[in-house]
């Protein structure tokens, strides 16, 4: 399953990736979605990804084409989405993230109310 | 009148599905190895938990064995329950600094990652829910 997709003037396409290591077929969809600019993450300071979250809330709800699936956020740019973060997270890293950060996209439900566990 | 103080207010942050809940983003690393690197994560405060609980994709991502550690069942109120292992793990906020928590890692794919009441006992925590927003102040 590969998806295309435009957020907020940012062209988002799907790219293959290798996995390193051999995965569950069940979770071997990945998929890297932008390069890392050549500077690279800045992020090996703690920062509250300020950023990120500031962008989260603005796109929420473009955000929603990747419901159900975990996310790497670096910037304005999604780098990562797939069913399983430790997989993003190494394809994140390949792709020059140090600390790549990453987070659930949950479902806009309005008749859902959440438990915590 | 018993009054507490706290150093640190937080609005809850919106979360993808619209609503707003109080959450940390947090640098977590593995204590034991630390060489595996960081990850940068959301975590929901949950007084109702008894401990916390992270995915389970999360520990793999910081190099952690899974099918090593103390192993514990998390029970949700249904009665069914969530395998998990313990992990020592170092938790780091921009604001609030540094904490050292064993922390459970689910065995099967969780949505939320869980600050439990283990988190709660290194920090006092204040919550004002009409206002949405909660307080903290590190090691009570």
């Amino acid at each position: 399953m590969t998806k295309t997709v435009v957020i907020k003037g940012h062209v988002v396409g799907p790219r293959t990736v290798e996995l390193a290591e051999p995965v569950p077929s069940e979770t071997r969809e990945v998929e890297v979605t932008a390069r890392v600019p050549d500077e690279g993450n800045a992020h090996d300071r703690v920062t509250g990804r300020s950023r990120e979250l500031a962008w989260r809330q603005s796109n929420r709800d473009d955000l929603q084409a990747f419901a159900g699936e975990w996310v790497v956020l670096e910037g304005e740019q999604i780098i990562a989405h797939g069913p399983d973060p430790a997989e993003l997270v190494a394809a994140a890293r390949r792709s020059g993230v140090l600390v790549p950060y990453v987070f659930f996209v949950d479902r806009q439900q309005s008749d859902v109310v959440k438990l915590g566990l | 009148m018993i009054t507490v103080q706290y150093e640190r207010e937080f609005s809850y942050p919106y979360d993808q599905d619209g609503q707003r809940y109080p959450r940390l983003t947090l640098r977590v690393s593995n204590t034991v190895d630390p060489a595996r690197g960081a990850l940068d994560i959301d975590a929901y405060l949950d007084s109702g938990a008894q401990r916390s609980l992270f995915d389970g994709g999360i520990g793999r991502a910081l190099g952690i064995n899974l099918l090593s550690g103390e192993q514990k069942h998390f029970e949700s109120t249904t009665g069914s329950s969530l395998a998990a292992t313990l992990h020592p793990v170092r938790l780091e906020h921009v604001e609030l600094g540094a904490f050292e928590l064993a922390v459970g890692f689910s065995s099967s794919r969780i949505k939320r990652n869980l600050l439990g009441r283990d988190f709660f006992n290194l920090a006092q925590i204040g919550f004002r829910e009409h206002e949405l927003t909660f307080y903290i102040t590190p090691k009570p």
